[in-house]
């Protein structure tokens, strides 16, 4: 396991310069493309690639990130910041978000995995079915807007000067958190609760499940001792994929509660001035900004990854082995 | 013991291995709800989807600006169930149910497609993945897993951030299907290895099959089963995507932000589509109806859809078998029949190398003849969402705008001369006839011009002789009818229903005749004279010259005719019926036989029919149908074209853009003949012109239009020389006529009404109207006919105008102007002074009390000039900061204090003080940027507010002190002061507001919660220093207690009047009061009338003369304390009008220039006076813009367009 570990760091490097190359390159020839396109972006001379991307990654080693930025559309509209600080606090704020929710939705789904399969008939009970497939049809903005319109709703009953129960708008590590946990939770944790579900009622069905009920051990045991224990390992890995369902929902639910995170942030850079109600849009491909929080992104997901892979090989032995994994994959 | 335990709760189920097998294969009862709910789900919405835009009972662009329900007026958006708007209607008032049905099918037709690209493209990858094995397997696995560790909507967003929504459809297509087809891919790769691994794929491999034989029969017919299934959760998984695009604002063709004035932007969408609607449903937190519908109908088709996948999987669960019905068994039988009979001997002959090659071959070939035609009619470009279904969407465009950017004419080259003075014509209304139910359509003139006919509302046709009417002698004799009507108009005046009973005793009414219904649109006149007239029951009525119906013709019932009838050379009549939502253009013989009926396409059906002079098409926006034999052509072309019309001078035409262009057919082809091109980039380009027409010269002309708003007309010849832009203020401009010299007869509203009419006559050599006339309250022009030297009109309540010119005699030019001016003024130049550069982001410069000017240039250079007009300093502001983009505006504000030094708050939120000689005298940070506008108090005190809730407060030697309200984090803006220096202002939390107070020294006196949910208003002190005021919350000032008095009226926001007094408004009142020993008082109160702004409260100011000026925007009233109105005044403020108001003094001083003489015309006069106290002229003056001029202290400055800043002195002499 030391070896794959120490594999999969060292391609980790690499694999995020090969994405801020691509991102930058990508922002660099889409800029003045669109420009010339549309009255809302200024032409701009983009100059050479790479001497520009060259200026661009001694900024990134001298670690100046001094760069202004004005991030439009946040509470403090066109409020100038640099970059270092506008990243910084949106990385926070989005792997905040993505930790708790993720937390949450695993717990939450993986609970309702479990309680939704019958012991005698290890068949995944009906409402789960129903749970999950009228969670995975609700778009997470959907969910969002509801909630919002709800707090309005009970803003508009008590009358002015009401405070909202929940904040629906803005940042804050306080009750801020609670509506677009609750919106970006809807999916991925009916996703999980299937996951687990199907599973488990797999893992029930096995031979040796009848063994252990002929040896008389019970349910519980059984699901707690074998089946939850084998079946941990994909839902480990099931988990590793949600935080990537979880973050591309992330940019909606961040533009809708105007969550400052890198998820708004992208949003800012790939959606051009005229699609919003925002004047200027200076992020728009900009590729700097662009190769930064895609980079950063990345990050993420690869270091999700790789911390799942990891985890499925602490829990589970028989993927420690390479020649398991050999077999594996066949 | 763990035997009998376990047995005590539930016996052991010790099946043996068979017996569960057993189980397992017995037939199940369950029925498959899912599919059953999901099959149910998806036929519904694919049903609207085909059908939804024929039972729309609306038009989806069509706007309600207001609605009226039992008495009372509601403004959009409508909420769900208002009558008439089950599903409610969104901001522009369109109604949700009709705009759902129309944008089910673009979307569903968007989503299919991209939904087959990435099921073809998952099941080819993931079945080279799964079979393939080496280094292209372990590529595959790699790109697969690669692209599933990516977000599809960020790919999706990538992709069409740089290809454009306006490349329509194939943007959405390429960025969804980019990474989209990668767990379609997946599920077949392991599908596939599963196959791979069973033994019968070992036989087949021993027995010497090919690769491709065991994929095509062994491995591809095991995951054909799954495609059903695959392709529904594609569909959902493409719906999510795209609605979440449109939710960020990205959906097909996209729209634009069209800035209607310095701050206000409106978001122009065409046709509706459900990324579309959602896009532009986010509008207000408190009307969430919009967005509920839009979600909730994406909600249902995305769960439909994942029924469905959820129940195929379950069908394809081959564990359990399910109960076998009839209609399985049924289908079971016949395939198993077809594949015996038909498909395993068709298969063995296919099987044969020589039938192979021969298939191919006919394949390859149906296939390009598919594909040729599609590439040379499309030419590769990408379609936009009008090729969805809705060929309308550029058309409607117009419809649905409803803002303009301002004009700037004078940018644009034209042969206009305005120095060219407008001849000298007045209009006068002949006489005017009253009708009561109204006009829809214009008069039409018998072909000798003696009589004309209209059709009213109520279905009446008339035939009015016009000669007699001109003697009056008849009409005069029915004056006691006017007597009744309150009309400002001195000419006769008849109300026609009257007409009916005493039709023997009026001349002037020649017959009239009844409709089956009511009449629609315009009559026609063929060359004998008889009339055609269409009504509201789809019906077609001939009537002779005689006043007799020749013959009447019906449509199928449940149709109204939707446009009058247009007549070609062979006397073949044509109009247009229908439902709301379809149109069928209806041709019928001379003789009243139908002859051909063809539905339209476009969704404008409500448009005027018209014919091209040749007789051989017809036009109905823009579909073109052949008159002869009703087909619906669609002529190849490139153009995106927004209506096909005939010109006066025999061509066809069509608007493409903002371009007029004659056209011809040669085979099913558009061929360009010429195009009226011209610059429309400084025009209201953002908007189609909402009328056009090609005059007998072949001069174009195009109207633009706005509710609301300025209006254009533009004359551009086919040289593409633009001779004239006019413009005027009308809301909903309507050209109702043009003479052969293009004097053009422009109607429009003044307001949002529609009640009162007004018109011009315009010509293209003059910018300025030959005439204006108002037509009173009589609704908005419906029709205009010119007939001999008159100008008739119809309006939508009920009036029909005969309208003459004629040249005004020289004595009458020559008259004194009405206002002469009581007393004269005087103006004297003082001095010039020109700045080296712009000033900053085109600041004008600050002038302060005793005539020094300060300002910024863009170079950072501050400067003060005294107030002879000589330089004092200079000083160079510190370089501004390292910005990415250029577009980003900065921000410095210059204030001055009372001792001439300055404050300047620098972009980096640095704020410097500048000595009254141009030293630095300070600097200091904020600690976050700058909240609303910094105040100076009456102690020379600037006091300045930061984001995070922070105040400073500044004096010429610094920062005298600082606090950071604790109450709540974020501040509004607003700051007032109390007699003594104190200073509150109002910081906010999300939903709720808290007053601050603060003694002059900044030490904190107290903090109170607002109740009000306006906290964002502003704060108010009285005079006394006893209360402060935030819209409807009543404080102590010294305690900061929230005093709930008990009111006898309701209270809208209190006053702090300048004259000392407490006042309140109160809807459409304001009342002086006090709180004495008896507690609340109403002293006095005075009330008015709404002005018609539908239903918004005006802002209200008492002046320290105790004048109440209530402010309607634009309009002020203003009243004594007894309640007389003591004048009215509308503001007028244009490029060339600038306007001072004193409300102190109840004064305005006014400057005018006239851009033909180069004279500015100064005035002054007290509000509601029309006299003035004086007014003066400058000559010469010849870069005037009241935007960059002020008046201050009697002096008036000018800032040219050469950078020079130019004072004169205005007043009394």
């Amino acid at each position: 396991m030391t070896r794959f570990i120490a594999r999969r760091l060292l391609i980790l490097p690499l694999l995020l310069i090969l994405v801020n190359f691509l991102s930058f390159t990508y922002a660099f020839y889409a800029r003045p493309l669109r420009a010339e396109r549309t009255p809302f972006v200024a032409v701009e001379d983009p100059g050479e690639l790479i001497p520009s991307y060259i200026d661009y990654l001694a900024m990134v080693f001298d670690f100046d990130f001094s760069m202004e930025l004005a991030v439009p559309g946040s509470l403090r509209a066109n409020t100038p910041n640099t970059m270092g600080e506008v990243i910084r606090n949106a990385t926070i704020a989005s792997l905040g978000l993505l930790a708790i929710t993720l937390t949450l939705s695993s717990i939450i789904g993986f609970i309702m995995g479990r309680k939704a399969v019958q012991n005698e008939s290890n068949r995944v009970a009906r409402w789960l079915s129903m749970v999950t497939t009228m969670g995975l049809a609700m778009p997470s903005f959907y969910v969002g807007s509801i909630l919002i319109f709800i707090s309005v709703a009970y803003i508009l009953w008590r009358g002015p000067g009401t405070d909202s129960l929940l904040p629906f708008d803005g940042f804050g590590w306080d009750l801020h958190l609670v509506l677009p946990v609750l919106a970006l939770m809807a999916r991925p944790t009916v996703q999980l609760a299937q996951v687990t579900a199907n599973f488990l009622s797999g893992e029930l069905g096995k031979q040796y499940v009848i063994a252990a009920r002929s040896l008389g051990y019970t349910w519980r045991s059984i699901r707690s001792q074998y089946a939850l224990k084998n079946i941990l390992a994909p839902v480990i890995l099931t988990i590793a994929g949600l935080s990537r369902l979880i973050f591309g929902e992330q940019i909606l639910i961040e533009w809708l509660f105007r969550w400052p995170g890198l998820g708004r942030l992208l949003a800012w850079t790939l959606v051009p001035a005229q699609l919003t109600s925002s004047k200027g849009s200076p992020l728009f491909l900009n590729p700097p900004v662009m190769a930064t929080i895609i980079t950063i992104i990345a990050a993420i997901f690869l270091l999700g990854d790789l911390i799942g892979s990891i985890l499925v090989r602490v829990v589970d032995p028989r993927l420690r082995n390479p020649e398991t994994e050999v077999i594996d994959r066949k | 013991m763990t035997l009998s335990r376990v047995s005590k709760r539930k016996p052991l189920d010790f099946q043996t291995e068979a017996e569960q097998e057993i189980g397992q294969q017995a037939p199940k009862k369950a029925r498959n709800w899912s599919l059953i709910i999901g099959l149910s789900l998806v036929s519904i919405i694919v049903l609207l989807a085909i059908i939804g835009p024929k039972i729309a009972p609306r038009d989806p662009l069509e706007e309600n600006v207001i609605l009226q329900i039992e008495g009372e007026w509601y403004i959009p958006p409508f909420p769900l169930f208002t009558p008439g708007f089950p599903l409610g209607t969104d901001e522009y008032g369109r109604d949700m149910f009709s705009r759902v049905l129309w944008g089910i099918r673009p979307t569903l037709i968007m989503v299919m497609i991209v939904a087959i690209i990435r099921l073809f493209l998952g099941v080819i990858i993931g079945l080279m993945a799964g079979w393939l094995t080496g280094r292209v397997a372990r590529f595959l696995d790699s790109v697969i897993e690669t692209f599933l560790a990516i977000p599809v909507l960020i790919v999706a967003l990538g992709a069409i951030a740089v290809i454009g929504v306006e490349y329509g459809l194939w943007a959405f297509v390429i960025g969804l299907s980019i990474n989209g087809w990668v767990e379609t891919a997946q599920q077949v790769r392991e599908q596939t290895r599963i196959v791979k691994g069973q033994t019968y794929i070992e036989a087949a491999h021993a027995i010497g099959a090919s690769s491709r034989q065991m994929l095509s029969r062994h491995v591809l017919k095991q995951i054909l089963p799954m495609l059903a299934m695959l392709f529904s959760f594609e569909f959902s998984s493409t719906l999510m995507t795209a609605a979440g695009l449109g939710f960020l604002g990205y959906y097909i063709g996209g729209d634009v932000w069209v800035e209607v004035s310095d701050f206000v932007a409106r978001r122009i969408s065409g046709m509706p589509e459900l990324g579309q609607m959602l896009a532009t449903s986010w509008v207000t937190l408190t009307k969430p109806w919009a967005m509920l519908v839009v979600g909730t109908t994406i909600f249902i088709t995305v769960l439909g859809f994942n029924l469905i996948g959820e129940g195929l999987r379950q069908n394809l669960d081959f564990a359990v078998v399910r109960r076998r019905g009839i209609v399985s068994r049924l289908t079971e039988s016949a395939a198993t029949w077809f594949d015996q009979n038909i498909g395993h001997p068709v298969a063995t002959i296919f099987r044969k190398p020589a039938v192979q090659y021969v298939s191919y071959g006919v394949l390859a070939i149906a296939l390009l003849a598919v594909l040729i035609p599609y590439i040379a009619q499309s030419d590769l470009s990408f379609p936009d969402v009008g090729d969805l279904g809705n060929p309308s969407t550029q058309s409607a465009e117009p419809e649905s705008v409803a803002a303009t950017d301002t004009p700037h004419t004078d940018e644009v080259a034209t042969t206009q001369s305005p120095e060219a003075a407008s001849p000298a014509i007045q209009a006068s209304i002949d006489w005017l006839i009253l009708e009561e139910s109204g006009f829809d359509g214009s008069p039409v003139l018998s072909t000798d011009g003696e009589i004309l006919y209209v059709v009213s509302n109520n279905g009446n046709l008339y035939a009015i002789q016009t000669k007699p009417v001109t003697g009056n002698v008849a009409l005069e004799a029915e004056r006691p009818v006017e007597e009744t009507h309150q009309d400002a108009f001195l000419v006769p005046i008849i109300k026609l229903p009257d007409l009916s009973t005493q039709q023997n005793s009026i001349k002037g009414l020649f017959w009239q005749v009844s409709l089956p219904a009511g009449g629609v649109g315009d009559p026609a006149i063929d060359s004998s004279g008889n009339i055609y007239a269409s009504d509201l029951s789809g019906g077609l009525s001939k009537i002779t010259p005689d006043g007799e119906i020749a013959w009447q013709v019906q449509p199928d019932a449940g149709m109204r005719s939707l446009s009058g009838p247009v007549i070609i050379p062979d006397s073949t009549i044509y109009y247009t019926a229908g439902s709301t939502a379809k149109a069928y253009v209806q041709a019928i013989s001379p003789q009243g036989v139908p002859l051909w009926s063809t539905p339209a396409d476009t969704s404008s059906i409500y448009e005027p029919l018209s014919a091209s002079k040749d007789g051989k098409y017809l036009f109905l926006k823009e579909d073109i149908f052949l008159a002869q034999t009703g087909e619906l052509i669609k002529p190849q072309t490139d153009l995106i074209i927004l209506e096909y019309f005939p010109g006066e001078d025999g061509n066809n035409y069509l608007i493409s853009g903002q371009n007029v262009i004659q056209w011809e057919l040669a085979d099913q082809e558009l061929l360009v003949v010429d195009i009226a091109e011209w610059d429309s980039s400084e025009q209201m380009s953002s908007v189609a012109p909402t009328q056009a027409g090609v005059s007998a010269d072949s001069t174009a002309w195009l109207v633009y239009t706005s509710p609301g708003g300025s209006s254009e007309l533009v004359w551009v010849t086919m040289n593409d020389e633009v001779l004239g832009i006019t413009e005027h203020v009308f809301s909903y401009a309507f050209l109702a006529a043009m003479r052969p010299d293009l004097t053009s007869y422009v109607c429009g509203n003044n307001s949002f009404e529609n009640r009162e009419a007004e018109c011009t006559a315009m010509m293209p050599a003059y910018k300025d109207p030959i005439w204006t006339l108002d037509l009173g309250p009589h609704g908005v022009v419906e029709g205009g006919l010119l007939g001999g030297e008159r100008l008739y009109l119809t309006t939508s309540l009920g009036g029909l105008f005969a309208i003459s010119e004629k040249q005004i005699e020289s004595e009458i030019a020559s008259e004194k102007p009405p206002n002469q001016p009581s007393a004269t003024g005087s103006s004297a130049y003082i001095w010039r002074y020109p700045l080296a550069k712009a000033t900053f982001q085109n600041t004008f410069p600050t002038i302060v009390e005793d005539g020094s000017v300060y300002f910024v240039t863009e170079d950072l250079m501050f400067s003060r000039i005294n107030p002879e007009g000589e330089l004092v300093y200079e000083y160079q502001l510190p370089a501004g900061l390292k910005r990415r983009d250029p577009e980003y505006p900065d921000y410095i504000y210059p204030f001055i204090l009372d001792d001439g030094s300055a404050v300047i708050v620098l972009e980096d939120e640095n704020v410097i003080g500048v000595t009254p000689d141009g030293a630095l005298a300070w600097e200091e940070k904020l600690v976050s940027s700058i909240a609303g506008y910094p105040s100076l108090s009456d102690q020379g005190i600037l006091y300045l507010l930061d984001q995070d809730a922070g105040l400073y407060a500044f004096d010429a030697s610094g920062l005298k002190w600082k606090f950071k309200s604790e109450a709540a984090p974020f501040s509004t803006g607003g700051i007032a002061f109390g007699p003594n220096g104190e200073v509150y202002y109002t910081v906010t939390t999300r939903g709720k507001g808290y007053v601050q107070a603060l003694d002059s020294e900044g030490k904190e006196l107290w903090v109170s919660a607002a109740e009000t949910g306006y906290f964002y208003d502003e704060l108010f002190v009285s005079t006394d220093g006893q209360y402060v005021f935030l819209k409807e919350d009543l404080f102590n000032a010294a305690t900061g207690a929230l005093l709930k008095p008990e009111i006898p009226v309701p209270v809208y926001r209190f006053i702090a009047g300048d004259d000392g007094n407490n006042y309140l408004q109160s809807d459409l009142s304001v009342a002086q009061w006090q709180i004495g020993p008896n507690g609340f008082e109403i002293l006095r109160s005075v009330g008015w009338q709404s002005t018609g702004n539908r239903g918004t409260l005006p802002m209200v100011y008492v002046d320290r003369n105790s004048i109440i000026n209530v402010n309607y925007f634009g309009t002020i009233l203003r009243f004594n304390t007894d309640g007389e109105l003591m004048g009215e005044y509308t503001s007028n403020f244009t490029d060339n009008h600038l306007e001072f108001y004193n409300l102190e003094n109840s004064t305005i001083t006014q400057c005018s220039h006239d851009p033909k003489t180069n004279i500015l015309t100064c005035r002054e006069f007290l509000i509601g006076s029309e006299d003035p106290l004086w007014e003066t002229s400058i000559p010469n003056i010849d870069d005037f813009n009241a935007y960059s001029s002020t008046i201050s202290a009697g002096y008036l400055y000018i800032f040219g367009d050469d950078h020079t800043l130019y004072k004169y002195a205005i007043g009394q002499p």
